[in-house]
């Protein structure tokens, strides 16, 4: 682990039991995160990409079971490498991690929140938990945090209930009790996807400023390639399980290598050339279920650079482009084929 | 081009609060209230507006689906002019032929428990169109048109995915060759390169039978993309109607401006710089005085919380209700041929 | 374009025997039922019933009418293949029974004489009766060739208690039935009314229940049924008891169409069937009704039990059917005292017979529950 990664995932394998029939989920998923950076895990749905992100806290149902791989921890300040995979699902190793080091926010923001309890009640229990604070000690931090994430008076906004909220506003409150105790690292999953575009704003504006001040890693999950490109420091791209194209993010939509990230690039409506609306290419097909899961790479039955007998013979392993970009392919993509508005320039 | 859908002054409104057994409401929702707008043949008209702002129930109110409280609806087709809203219920299920629905959810919007066939040639048997054979001659046909595998409409919809699902639904919509067709965030639920997809499908189907569309959406690229005017909402009024480029480029009503400034654009070299809006969303049960956006617009001024603005032009086919249009100088998307010029 | 085969070819091969995406909900909900043991556990035990109801006339032994003074309150017989003194014969028979007075009491009773054997044989001829009220026949599927056999034994006035149980499971069996389709029909279509109307309809179907529903059962049925005439026949008794018992037992199923109804109006496959041009009744029969037909057996597997505890406890009553019917609260009727339980405990043998039906139907229950939804995860 190098010294300023702070997560680490290595060669992550889950699996789904059903009917004593093991299927993979995630296969050999690795990336590393750096202090204070944002990761971007960006793939369709299925692909994988909110197991690997709830396996990192533990928090997988009960079906879903890590098989192999490491998730190495470094605490801020600490030299002690704790791999969360080694410790017991439930107990007090894990417990300490959750919510303390990392903390998790999630998409939908109504059912994270009890509605028979106050908001300041549930934000506050996360500080009095990990904390060890007196009561009024714990209203006062949570009321700070509150008015920190941008709720109006938020000493009033303690003894509301979830419903008196609104959808932003839920948001806002889940992200205050997920950053209560300052953790050094944020999951987001799909923060931003149930919201209206105006506080999809608000919330991504929010969450780049407490980084900045709060020097938080977030590991960002989402579909939209716009929030991705808005908020990401590095990117990694799923399909079905695997990485298939890892970098930093300016990188990747200048210079996308993996058919799969070309492909979705292209797919994406854009508003920058509404006077010559080229037709989308959509990629052809859809997700196969992860029943009928395609051998070798799992992208080569929609995929526009298919070789015959060489893509569904093996997985193609990871292969660095440059320093920080890699690719799974047997054939990457030799030239960037999305224009972006530089080059439309020029 | 002439107008095919006339929309006059229509109002939705909901009774809330209900008390006792025969009780009064104690409110209203105005969900939708007094909208007018035009709908030419051969368009694509994009409604859009954040949730709660009342576009699904204007959707659903222009083909009666749900009832306006008030409000007129002229349906110009081969010369005749229909008053939708005065149809009794047979004449209504004979004007749905002609308009149609496309709904968000492809797993609710499709009965688990009929077959793809069935779900698809329903129309035809409802409004005793062909049957038998005829019938499923006719269902290929159109699956064949929505890109769907004709091997498989015996199967349920339960064996599809969520992209073919909707294929499924829209094959639904058009096999009585409607001439408008409601989109109600009909890419909404799917995957990105599925979306592409869809949003192609509905580009060729347009061409190819001459539809007109209204496309309800919150996402405002996909809007972009396949709409040639863009109408916006906010609390049941509608607040901009415009040509795309000149509504995305050159808003001129500040809910809009706040709108396009919120978009993150798919390109990291360029970072957004969103209008933030302050405030909640008043309720739609009691929505402000004056302009309804006042409360949240910071160009706002004492005129604006006290006079309603009204829809009216200021360029030609762009309206506006805004006090200020006139003076008020604001920033749209980003348009990459004008940072081309610079 | 087609994939190559995936890594897992045991799901393959599943998939290719099962074939879920052509198969219809009821397809689906069968798979899922089969799981639930006992719900399975459930169906055998009822198709058991249901077979030895439908065939009573053949499979017992005699009529039930039939009196044998020589085996008055007789004990069941067992069958036996060896004899007292341990010899195996292929054909199975029972020991013979003879008559003697007891000295101190004088009451006729029964001795088992070991040493004479009745055995037992097949398609015999005995009282006759009419297969399925079609056409008359004496044939028995099984008796005691020399004397007689009586499974369960015999009541007070010689009556074969086996074949009465048969008979009973019989009337019991239809009574449910009948009285269930009756509570479906009413229930389907006052929740239906409501459901789908909703507004002043709903109101006053709903109130209408709850009213029924306040009103406590027992004495509600045992007005109604005090009403009949003492002079109707049993069969008029027979309809008016079921038709008394589906009268309030419409009331849960109206509740289970009209919230699922409620529901499902909600559905965009509803509005979309609008759109479709499908008029109301068409909407409700071919959109909504398949959908919640499989919680409406969920409620009917349900409401069958009740019924038939309705009926049992009603004629155990003496005010539900009466004698010469068999029901099984009929013949229940009978034990009713500390007496003849007794002296003659197998009397209490249809209550085995009721307890079977009503664990039975539980457990179908239990399934259907579990599998009404097929296309929820």
């Amino acid at each position: 682990m190098n010294d300023d990664t702070i997560l680490e995932v290595k060669d992550l394998h889950i699996k789904l039991k059903s009917d004593g029939v093991e299927f993979p989920i995630v296969e050999g998923v690795s990336f590393e995160l750096k202090a204070g950076k944002v990761l971007a895990l960006v793939g369709e749905s299925g692909c994988g990409k909110s197991v690997t992100s709830a396996s990192i806290l533990r928090l997988l149902p009960r079906e879903l079971d890590i098989t192999s791989g490491q998730i190495q921890f470094r605490p801020p300040g600490s030299d002690k490498v704790v791999n969360i995979v080694d410790l017991p699902k439930e107990g007090k190793g894990i417990r300490h991690v959750r919510g303390n080091q990392i903390a998790m926010i999630f998409q939908e923001p109504m059912s994270s929140f009890s509605p028979l309890h106050t908001i300041g009640n549930q934000v506050s229990e996360v500080v009095r938990l990990h904390l060890k604070v007196s009561k009024k000690e714990a209203r006062a931090r949570t009321v700070k945090m509150l008015d920190k994430v941008g709720i109006s008076d938020p000493d009033r906004a303690f003894d509301q209930y979830p419903y008196e909220f609104s959808g932003g506003m839920r948001q806002r409150a889940m992200i205050a009790k997920a950053l209560s105790c300052n953790p050094s690292v944020l999951i987001a999953d799909e923060p931003t996807t149930a919201l209206d575009v105006t506080i999809q704003a608000q919330v991504l504006d929010l969450m780049r400023e407490l980084r900045r001040e709060m020097g938080m890693a977030i590991v960002f999950i989402t579909h939209d390639l716009g929030v991705v490109a808005q908020i990401a420091d590095d990117v990694a791209i799923m399909y079905m399980g695997r990485i298939v194209e890892q970098g930093p993010v300016r990188e990747i939509f200048a210079n996308p290598r993996h058919p799969y990230t070309v492909n979705l690039l292209r797919a994406v409506p854009r508003l920058g050339n509404l006077r010559d609306r080229q037709k989308l290419t959509p990629i052809q097909g859809s997700v196969p279920s992860l029943f009928d899961r395609p051998t070798g790479c799992t992208f080569h039955p929609r995929c526009s650079a298919y070789i015959k007998g060489t893509c569904e013979a093996s997985v193609p392993p990871m292969v660095n482009i440059s320093e920080h970009h890699s690719v799974r392919c047997f054939s990457p993509e030799a030239t960037a084929p999305v224009a972006t508005a530089s080059e439309v320039a020029t | 081009m002439s107008v095919l859908l006339e929309i006059s002054d229509i109002k939705v409104h909901f009774p809330v609060g209900k008390t006792g057994f025969f009780g009064r409401p104690a409110g209203y929702v105005r969900a939708v209230d007094g909208v007018s707008f035009t709908i030419e043949a051969g368009e694509t008209l994009g409604l859009v507006g954040e949730s709660g702002s009342g576009k699904t129930t204007l959707g659903r109110a222009i083909l009666r689906a749900i009832e306006p409280t008030s409000g007129t609806i002229r349906f110009h087709k081969d010369g005749q002019d229909i008053d939708v809203t005065s149809l009794n219920n047979k004449q209504l299920r004979a004007m749905w032929r002609d308009m149609q629905m496309i709904f968000q959810d492809p797993y609710s919007s499709l009965n688990p428990r009929m077959t793809v066939r069935d779900v698809i040639g329903e129309p035809l048997l409802a409004n005793k169109v062909a049957k038998g054979e005829e019938l499923k001659q006719r269902v290929k046909q159109i699956a064949t048109q929505c890109g769907l595998d004709v091997e498989h409409l015996s199967r349920y919809p339960h064996a599809f995915s969520g992209g073919q699902r909707q294929r499924i639904a829209i094959a639904r919509a058009l096999i009585l060759h409607p001439e408008f067709i409601v989109c109600d965030e009909a890419v909404s639920a799917l995957d990105v390169s599925i979306q592409a997809q869809i949003l192609n499908l509905l580009k060729e189907l347009q061409i190819d039978l001459s539809l007109t569309f209204l496309f309800i959406a919150h996402d405002l690229a996909a809007v972009a993309y396949v709409c040639d005017r863009v109408e916006v909402m906010y609390l049941g009024t509608i607040v901009e109607i415009a040509p795309t480029e000149g509504l995305y480029y050159t808003p001129r009503h500040p809910y809009t401006e706040a709108l396009m400034s919120a978009i993150p654009e798919a390109d990291p070299t360029k970072e957004m710089t969103p209008y933030l809006l302050t405030g909640e969303r008043p309720s739609p049960a009691n929505p402000p005085d004056g302009c309804r956006f006042n409360t949240r617009c910071r160009y706002a001024t004492d005129l604006c919380r006290t006079d309603v603005p009204l829809l009216t032009p200021i360029a030609s086919n762009h309206f506006v209700a805004c006090h200020h249009a006139e003076i008020l100088s604001l920033q749209g998307a980003m348009d990459h041929e004008e940072v081309a010029l610079i | 374009m087609t994939s190559p085969d995936t890594t897992i070819p045991t799901t393959k091969e599943q998939r290719n025997k099962r074939r879920p995406e052509m198969a219809s909900q009821w397809q689906l909900m069968w798979w899922k039922f089969k799981k639930h043991y006992l719900a399975m556990v459930g169906v055998i035990a009822l198709s058991v019933l249901v077979f030895l109801a439908v065939f009573a006339g053949i499979i017992s032994p005699d009529v039930p009418k039939a009196r044998n003074n020589a085996y008055l309150s007789g004990p069941p017989m067992g069958i036996h293949f060896l004899d007292a003194q341990g010899d195996f014969h292929l054909r199975p028979f029972v020991y013979a029974r003879t008559t003697k007075r007891d000295p101190v009491t004088l009451r006729k009773i029964a001795v088992v004489d070991t040493d004479t054997h009745w055995p037992i044989e097949f398609f015999v001829r005995g009282g006759s009766y009419k297969f399925w009220g079609l056409f008359k026949t004496d044939i028995h599927l099984f008796g005691a060739s020399g004397g007689f056999i009586h499974l369960f034994g015999t009541d007070s006035l010689g009556r074969d208690v086996f074949a009465r149980t048969l008979y009973a499971t019989r009337v019991s069996l239809s009574i449910g039935l009948v009285g269930v389709t009756l509570a479906f029909v009413i229930g389907a279509m006052m929740g239906g009314i409501a459901g789908y109307f909703g507004g002043v309809a709903d109101n006053v179907i709903m109130r209408l229940i709850e009213f029924i529903r306040s009103i406590p059962t027992l004495p509600l049925w045992l007005a109604l049924s005090a009403a009949l005439p003492r002079d109707w026949s049993s069969f008029q008794v027979y309809l008016a008891i079921t038709l008394i018992l589906a009268l309030v037992g419409w009331t849960h199923l109206a509740r289970t169409v009209r919230s699922k109804l409620l529901a499902l109006r909600e559905e965009d496959f509803t509005l979309a069937a609008k759109l479709s041009g499908c008029s109301n009744s068409r909407i409700i029969l071919r959109h909504l009704l398949p959908s919640f037909m499989s919680y409406m057996i969920v409620d009917v597997t349900i409401a069958f039990p009740e019924i038939l505890l309705a009926e049992t406890s009603l004629s155990f009553l003496g005010l539900g059917l009466r004698e010469p019917v068999e029901s099984w609260g009929v013949l229940l009727f009978a034990a009713q005292n500390v007496r003849t339980l007794a002296h003659t405990p197998w009397l209490l043998i249809p209550g085995l017979f009721v307890v079977i039906a009503v664990l039975a139907f539980n457990f179908i229950g239990d399934g259907a529950r579990d599998a009404a939804d097929p296309y929820s995860k």
